[in-house]
């Protein structure tokens, strides 16, 4: 339909007018100035939705519909318009428009979040869990975080977490049930893989990826423990485990060279350790140190060097080899950190281990066992705690990645010789 | 005035507000009222910074940053804040790692809001000049070391490409099931799948099998069939678009006989495909057609249990497929297997139709007994719900 200039004019006044005027109150005023609009252009959209809002209000269901269904005839092309339409057919109980609606809405926005809600809860009153299940989901995937969420909208969301939980639980009940016999059948066979893929998928564990703080190889697993076969030289480091505990025992006796594990400058990107920064609560006794032996500590723990030097320890200059005693005083705990790059893993040998000691990895969470070793990727988010009240000490040293081939290791040692050329060295503890 | 501990969040949204009207003062106050109840997340501290920040206060400023960096170390503002206030300072080197760390670890850009988005393009240039150095002088040592790039293979030239902020790090993002513990890996290599050689040798027996299929204008159906069951706005454009065509020989796991049929020397090149196998699901099979000028946008696939494999048939020029930060150039008769839950995207800028078969074949990593659980569990999630399984490719 054609209107006149001076009529659209004329409609920007009046609708300014009814803004005012139903903002203060005066609502057959508001009444008016929509009559009048309408009288120029009767398939005004922003008006039609004010009448109807207006009539919906007053809950006047027939009237607010008859106005809504206008707007979708004459424009139909904000997914607000038809979820109008819904919520009135809802009060008017014709389940068949509201669903209709629904579906008009969410065709133009698969994504809109009252469509969703609504859907989810025309779906629930229908009786049909699995579906409204599916929706449920949507929901909590395009909703923001509950705090940045319209407050009319909070607890339709909130009920959507809630009835998401509840389902996900149901159905992980369900699905441990229905696969028993099969895990039977595959008794003995490594099933790790799978069943923590089961446990992500119905909530009971988190995703983790490798996260390395500066230097990402690609195509490597992201595996938080790896398998022990992998290191055929797990074997001898935990056979000379009452050797190292031993030059422990005296290190710890003389009581020298201990500095605190981490000493960042405070106004580095690393802030995950404010909190142990400079702390004697978690120490070390440095054998290597940024890629270079320790000479003074070295000499006071020769068969620990001996059995380090015949493993794949990494060459980054002015990084690593690292090798340490890790102390950690009683009551310390180190909070949840990703390491520097996935080129390397950690091997820990344990040493001294009190009572209410752990260690997480991404998922999974161990208890050291004194003379027993594991490799982990530094690079998933870990963290340790000892929450008794004696010293655990822990041998901490890097290793190359097992799947990184020759070829690659030495491109990255000389790679790293590259970053401190152009650095000059500043900085190293900082980079890759 | 006392505040709630719901209040936070409300609050916090209106200091937001505060600051776009230019009410920095008015901002700092509802900022450092939310600290003082001891509520404050990342999100108000760095609210705080940009308070103080437009009041000159450049110490209040760097201690509110700190505290939103110890809170959220990888929060993209407060790292671009700091960056700013070291290049203030004289300090390019630090400013530098702020900023590239800020690159590196940014959401993708779509997710960003507009003013956030010119923040981080700004970090990147920042980055750019620095780095251009940094570049010169990696590869004059790795070339002094007597290492080529040649010899060192994909995967390192790719850790060198990520270091220097020339690619992005691209992560699976399955939309239905995630499978732990498998490599990234965005193109897996040609030699991992000795049976491609057998598809590939038939490609001009596939090739003419599709061209009579072709003569036919209607074998073809949108890719992607309507459903508004599911939010996947990716795909919008694509939606019962019949730009981007499929003529099924297998469709979620169903053998379709009529198209197979008139097609035996495509089923015969496939007989030694490992094709991943779930009922009701997979695998699917299919010629997937192109037309001139047509785009596939980015988008993730639902499951990291398979590969999905391309057989180019018919190629004009100016058609490229991106995987991750990986894009190649599809040649006729050479296939490749690639991620699909890593984000991909395809187009066709020529004037002629591009024509590819896809299929879907099982993870390599997988071992018999999980491929087997991977199957009773989508058997089991069925049984469940009753309802008839969405998967596409």
């Amino acid at each position: 339909m054609q209107i006149h200039p001076g009529g659209i004019a004329e409609i920007e006044a009046l609708e300014a007018q009814s803004i005012r005027a139903i903002q203060s109150g005066r609502e057959d005023e508001a009444t008016r100035l929509w009559s009048r609009i309408l009288e120029i252009n009767p398939n005004h959209t922003r008006t039609l939705t004010a009448l109807g809002q207006y009539a919906f209000r007053k809950g006047d269901m027939p009237s607010a519909r008859t106005v809504f269904q206008r707007v979708v005839d004459t424009d139909g092309s904000d997914p607000q318009q038809w979820l109008h339409l819904a919520l009135t057919s809802r009060n008017l109980k014709d389940e068949q428009a509201e669903e209709s609606a629904i579906t008009r809405a969410l065709s133009i926005d698969p994504s809109d979040l009252l469509g969703l809600i609504l859907r989810a809860n025309l779906l629930e009153r229908q009786g049909k869990t699995h579906e409204a299940a599916n929706v449920n989901r949507a929901i909590t995937r395009v909703s923001p975080p509950l705090d940045r969420l319209r407050a009319d909208l909070r607890p339709a969301v909130t009920h959507a977490l809630e009835t998401s939980q509840k389902y996900s639980a149901d159905l992980a009940a369900f699905l441990d049930e229905y696969l028993d016999r099969h895990f039977k059948s595959l008794a003995g066979e490594n099933l790790k893989r799978f069943r923590d893929s089961l446990d992500i998928m119905v909530g009971r564990k988190k995703r983790y990826d490798s996260q390395p703080v500066i230097y990402h190889y690609p195509n490597l697993a992201p595996i938080e423990f790896f398998d022990r076969s992998e290191f055929p030289w797990l074997d001898e480091v935990e056979a000379a485990t009452d050797e190292v505990r031993n030059e422990f025992l005296e290190i710890l006796k003389a009581d020298e060279g201990f500095t605190p594990y981490v000493m960042y400058p405070p106004d580095v990107p690393h802030n995950q350790w404010a909190e142990l920064n400079h702390s004697p609560r978690w120490s070390a006794f440095h054998l290597y140190k940024l890629g270079k032996v320790v000479e003074e500590n070295a000499a006071k723990a020769p068969q620990t060097m001996k059995l380090l030097e015949r493993l794949p320890q990494p060459d980054q200059p002015g990084r690593t080899p690292a090798a340490l005693f890790s102390l950690l005083k009683p009551g310390t705990r180190i909070p949840p950190h990703t390491g520097v790059t996935n080129v390397r893993l950690v091997t820990h040998l344990a040493l001294i281990i009190p009572e209410d000691c752990g260690f997480r990895v991404g998922n999974e969470t161990r208890q050291w066992v004194p003379g027993k070793a594991w490799v982990f990727d530094d690079t998933i988010e870990h963290e340790a705690w000892n929450n008794s009240d004696r010293l655990r000490v822990v041998l901490i040293f890097d290793v190359w990645h097992p799947h990184l081939t020759p070829a690659e290791r030495s491109m990255i040692t000389a790679l790293t010789a590259g970053v401190n050329a152009f650095t000059g060295g500043a900085g190293e503890a900082d980079a890759l | 005035m006392l505040m709630s501990a719901n209040d936070a969040p409300a609050l916090a949204m209106s200091g937001m507000e505060a600051l776009q009207r230019g009410d920095a003062r008015g901002a700092r106050d509802t900022f450092e009222r939310i600290v003082a109840s001891g509520r404050a997340d990342a999100f108000s501290y760095v609210g705080l910074a940009y308070s103080c920040r437009q009041l000159r206060d450049s110490a209040a400023m760097v201690a509110a940053l700190e505290k939103a960096l110890a809170l959220e170390p990888r929060n993209t503002r407060a790292l671009i804040l700091k960056a700013d206030h070291l290049a203030d300072q004289g300090d390019a080197r630090a400013a530098a790692s702020f900023y590239s760390f800020a690159v590196q670890t940014a959401p993708p850009t779509s997710q960003l809001p507009a003013d956030l988005r010119e923040d981080l393009a700004r970090a990147q240039a920042r980055c750019q000049g620095l780095a251009g150095q940094f570049e010169a002088v990696l590869h004059d040592q790795l070339r002094r070391r007597g290492l080529t790039e040649g010899r060192s293979g994909a995967r390192f030239r790719q850790s060198l490409d990520i270091l220097l902020g020339k690619k992005k790090i691209y992560f699976q993002q399955p939309h239905t099931y995630f499978f732990p513990e498998l490599p990234q890996i965005q193109f897996y290599e040609r030699e991992a799948f000795p049976w491609l050689d057998k598809v590939e040798a038939a490609t001009d027996a596939i090739r003419a099998e599709l061209v009579e299929v072709l003569k036919d204008p209607s074998a073809f159906q949108p890719y992607i069939q309507g459903d508004s069951r599911r939010p996947r706005k990716e795909q919008d454009d694509m939606q019962d678009n019949p730009d981007w065509g499929a003529y099924y020989l297998w469709k979620d796991g169903e053998l379709l006989r009529e198209h197979a049929v008139r097609c035996p020397r495509t089923m015969d090149a496939l007989s030694d495909v490992p094709l991943s196998r779930v009922k009701s699901r997979s695998p699917s099979v299919l010629f997937s057609l192109l037309r001139p000028g047509a785009r596939i946008p980015p988008h993730s696939g639902l499951v990291n249990t398979r590969l999905i494999c391309h057989l180019p048939l018919i190629v004009p020029p100016d058609c490229a497929f991106r995987v991750g930060n990986d894009i190649r150039v599809p040649v006729e008769g050479k296939a490749w297997a690639f991620d699909d839950t890593i984000e991909h995207e395809a187009w066709n800028r020529s004037n002629r139709t591009r024509v590819i078969l896809l299929f879907e074949i099982w993870r390599p990593e997988l071992s018999e007994e999980e491929r087997s659980l991977v199957c009773a569990l989508f058997e089991a999630i069925d049984a469940y719900s009753g309802q008839k399984p969405v998967w596409s490719i």
